[in-house]
């Protein structure tokens, strides 16, 4: 199936909250999204964003992956990148943010490190 | 077609013949403006005519010595070239024979490759065997250019004309009418006049609008399931990983919000072309990531402007190995 009708769901927090990317996260970027993973990002210590079942994820959203990291690092709080496949990372360090994205994978040990 | 608005001895037809040929004629009579007019007007006719009373499968050879013996028998002079397409609704392709006499020889451009477009006759000789391609695939063009026009270009060199003319024809601009390249206010020292036949053949084309993620989604969808059947697997990624690049371009660059943007593509052998094009503000494509990313797991990709305005990004899948930087 490609895409669904978001590009991600938040996870009820638990230990650190979650969010969900979809399997194919091309969607056009809206500022209702920014604002509401800059929220949580504002409100959590430690926010996971899980990729495992992502296939593809534009340019543009891992761009926005990466300045929500710089902007938890900013504030001494975490983003955790779970799970990114070996395509979208090769997409990832094609546009240059290799290096900038703290890469886990699995959920625990985005946790526990 | 462009043509100067002046009277000219300089005319181009393209006429279907039966159900599968199609006709491209080129003829500059000899003369200037108001004295080659009535001329040409007579020979457009006579084409015509000559068409309409075929009766067996049109022989280029045969048009050929027909129409020079209409001219010796009318006593006119002109340069002509002829073209006879042969097109294969099936596979899109098309079978080409070009014979010319004394016109400068046209320029055939197929998937952005020159091929000889013609073969030039002496001054009394229309024996010699026409130029012929068996099957050229779509998209190609056809373009034809007076020598007035070619001196112009090429600044009183018409080989220097014709090399102008290829660049702009395989250049970003070559969408655009000629009205916007060629000047008409300039007063013209000939006949200048310009024939472009192009053939996209696209299996499909898909207008929706840019940030409506449910028709990206569907679209994309539809590519991928289609070069996979073709090509198979590690192609239907490059689609995932390179057209929603070309969408996102579209959305960002092109318009800043929403617009609507054009998906086409058709089968090709063994390879899948893809055309993106929008009509926003003529800069869907930055040399950012989406491009790079777009080049890595497409290939070489083509971008030129669209007319009136706005941005075509082309790529083809199958052409390179996935994932293989250009």
């Amino acid at each position: 199936m490609t895409g669904s009708d978001r590009p991600y769901e938040i996870q009820p927090p638990g230990d650190g909250v979650v969010v969900t990317f979809a399997e194919y996260v091309d969607h056009v970027r809206t500022p209702e999204h920014d604002s509401e993973l800059d929220g949580l990002v504002e409100s959590h210590q430690l926010v996971i964003c899980d990729l495992s079942g992502s296939r593809k994820v534009t340019s543009d959203w891992l761009r926005f992956l990466l300045r929500l990291s710089v902007r938890a690092k900013r504030m001494g709080k975490r983003v955790a990148i779970v799970g990114m496949k070996e395509n979208v990372k090769e997409t990832s360090d094609m546009i240059g943010l290799g290096g900038g994205l703290d890469l886990y994978s699995s959920l625990e040990e985005a946790r526990t490190m | 077609m462009w043509q100067r608005p002046d009277p000219s001895g300089d005319f181009f037809l393209v006429l279907p013949v039966q159900d599968k040929h199609v006709l491209v004629a080129a003829v500059d009579v000899a003369g200037h403006r108001s004295k080659a007019a009535p001329s040409a007007i007579y020979l457009q006719g006579w084409l015509r005519g000559w068409i309409r009373g075929l009766a067996v499968s049109p022989q280029l050879g045969a048009l050929a010595e027909t129409f020079l013996s209409e001219l010796k028998a009318t006593g006119m002079d002109a340069a002509w070239f002829f073209a006879m397409l042969t097109l294969d609704h099936k596979t899109g392709s098309m079978g080409y024979q070009g014979l010319s006499h004394a016109f400068p020889a046209p320029l055939l451009i197929a998937d952005g490759r020159t091929l000889e477009g013609t073969r030039e006759t002496g001054p009394h000789d229309v024996q010699v065997p026409a130029l012929s391609h068996d099957r050229v695939a779509p998209p190609w063009r056809l373009i034809a250019a007076s020598d007035g026009l070619l001196e112009r270009l090429g600044a009183g060199n018409q080989a220097r004309g014709k090399q102008t003319l290829l660049r702009w024809q395989i250049g970003s601009a070559r969408d655009e009418p000629p009205s916007s390249y060629l000047r008409t206010e300039i007063a013209p020292d000939d006949d200048e006049a310009l024939m472009v036949v192009t053939w996209n053949g696209w299996d499909e084309t898909l207008e929706f609008p840019v940030a409506d993620d449910a028709q990206r989604h569907r679209v994309v969808r539809l590519v991928r399931e289609r070069v996979k059947a073709l090509l198979g697997n590690a192609q239907a990624v490059a689609v995932d990983e390179a057209l929603p690049e070309a969408l996102e371009n579209v959305h960002k660059h092109a318009y800043g919000s929403d617009g609507p943007v054009i998906v086409r593509f058709r089968q090709e052998d063994q390879r899948f072309r893809v055309e993106v094009a929008d009509r926003g503000r003529g800069t869907a494509v930055t040399e950012g990531g989406g491009l790079k990313v777009m080049r890595h797991w497409a290939g070489p990709v083509d971008i030129r402007r669209a007319y009136p305005s706005g941005t075509i990004v082309s790529f083809t899948f199958g052409a390179q190995k996935a994932g293989e930087i250009e």
